[in-house]
């Protein structure tokens, strides 16, 4: 039977929604973003432990025994009430703990995206320089390579007038033998 | 208006963490032609469990109190396969007590519509635009059954997701012999419910 008539009353411990198909891959990483979490609720529980044993080193063990014995000595309801207090607190702890997760989880996540965003503008702009200087470089090929054409182009006139100039200097001393002879 | 099961799974949620208790050996061959892919601990009867065939598309899982049995629709419809295995899956928890199950459907639709076409909504251009994506959820009751209606669009296709909980205490052995049965009703106002929501008839 349906003890509860709405949605937001079976939300929680006993809902059975389950908002979006998973695929196997999904899943698997549900799986691992667990493990991860149970690794670390052990190392808190390792951390409390630790508390818990240098407590009792200082108080003689009777800090956690008298508040027990207290407790327990009074009637069961007060001990239920501090049991079901404790676990509260403890899944309080593990919501928050799971929350402040995601919460790191997010910021390493925005961290990466302004980084690589980062990177990407420094790229488009190194990009944006090597072309600039592609361009620079081109330009100034080109200016050499015109001014070596104008070079050479000299050169060939030049080279003209000086062998006619050679064959006319060739032939006026010709001339002037072939005159000292006939004479 | 056209719509196809993507696919369904039933969820199970244990009075306490169930996975010690479950007969993984009975699981691991459920398919004779696939041998699954098995992320399951024994050591650590809290942690999170998985048994995934990934060709055939049907995984078991269990998180925390949760025993999940899931598999894609194929043609559009729940796998023939589907009831006699997720029986099986039941089987191998047998002793486990349950305080609630549920199934979820999911479907999609050809014609991409958006949730406030579905519901004519309409509002003056000039006063607020709508935002795509939306997300939609309705609740109804029938007898002993909570029917929760998510739909959404934007995601390539339109989408409903439909839950339907059973709010009962017991053990997975009963549930076992039931489920078939569950399933087929379940199903069935699950179509009937589309059809009076939406107005569509498949």
């Amino acid at each position: 039977m349906l003890s509860k008539g709405t949605y937001e009353e079976i939300e929680g411990f006993k809902s059975t929604n389950v908002g979006e198909l998973q695929t196997g891959h999904d899943l698997k990483k549900r799986y691992e973003e667990n493990k991860v979490l149970e690794e670390i609720i052990k190392k808190i529980e390792k951390r409390y432990l630790k508390i818990e044993q240098e407590y009792k080193k200082v108080f003689g063990g009777k800090f956690f025994e008298e508040t027990y014995q207290q407790l327990s000595s009074s009637k069961e309801v007060i001990n239920m009430d501090w049991q079901e207090k404790y676990l509260d607190k403890l899944d309080q702890n593990i919501t928050e703990m799971k929350q402040s997760l995601r919460d790191t989880e997010n910021r390493i996540a925005q961290m990466i995206n302004q980084t690589l965003s980062e990177i990407r503008d420094r790229d488009n702009q190194r990009h944006q320089e090597f072309l600039h200087i592609n361009q620079k470089v081109d330009y100034f090929t080109n200016s050499v390579d015109k001014k070596i054409d104008e070079i050479r182009k000299e050169i060939k006139e030049d080279r003209k007038w000086i062998i006619g100039i050679a064959v006319t200097t060739i032939l006026g001393v010709a001339a002037m033998v072939i005159t000292v002879l006939l004479k | 208006m056209n719509y196809k099961l993507d696919g369904l799974n039933l969820v199970v949620v244990f009075s306490d963490t169930g996975k010690h208790a479950i007969e993984i050996n009975e699981l691991t061959n459920l398919f004779t032609k696939e041998a699954p892919a098995i992320f399951w601990d024994n050591q650590i009867p809290t942690s999170p469990g998985i048994i995934s065939y990934q060709i055939s598309g049907f995984d078991i899982s269990i998180f925390e109190n949760r025993y999940q049995i899931q598999s894609k629709a194929i043609d559009g419809d729940i796998p023939s396969y589907f009831q006699k295995t997720l029986k099986k899956a039941l089987l191998a928890a047998k002793t486990r007590y349950a305080i609630a199950y549920g199934f979820n459907f999911y479907f999609s639709y050809k014609e991409s519509r958006e949730v406030k076409d579905i519901f004519n909504i309409t509002i003056r251009p000039t006063s607020f635009s709508y935002q795509p994506a939306t997300f939609l959820k309705l609740t109804f009751k029938k007898e002993d059954a909570l029917f929760i209606i998510e739909v959404s669009d934007g995601k390539p296709a339109l989408g409903v997701h439909i839950n339907i909980h059973h709010d009962e205490n017991l053990v997975l052995e009963v549930l076992a012999e039931k489920i078939e049965e569950k399933l087929s009703n379940d199903f069935e106002a699950t179509k009937q419910l589309l059809s009076e929501v939406f107005g569509i008839a498949k």
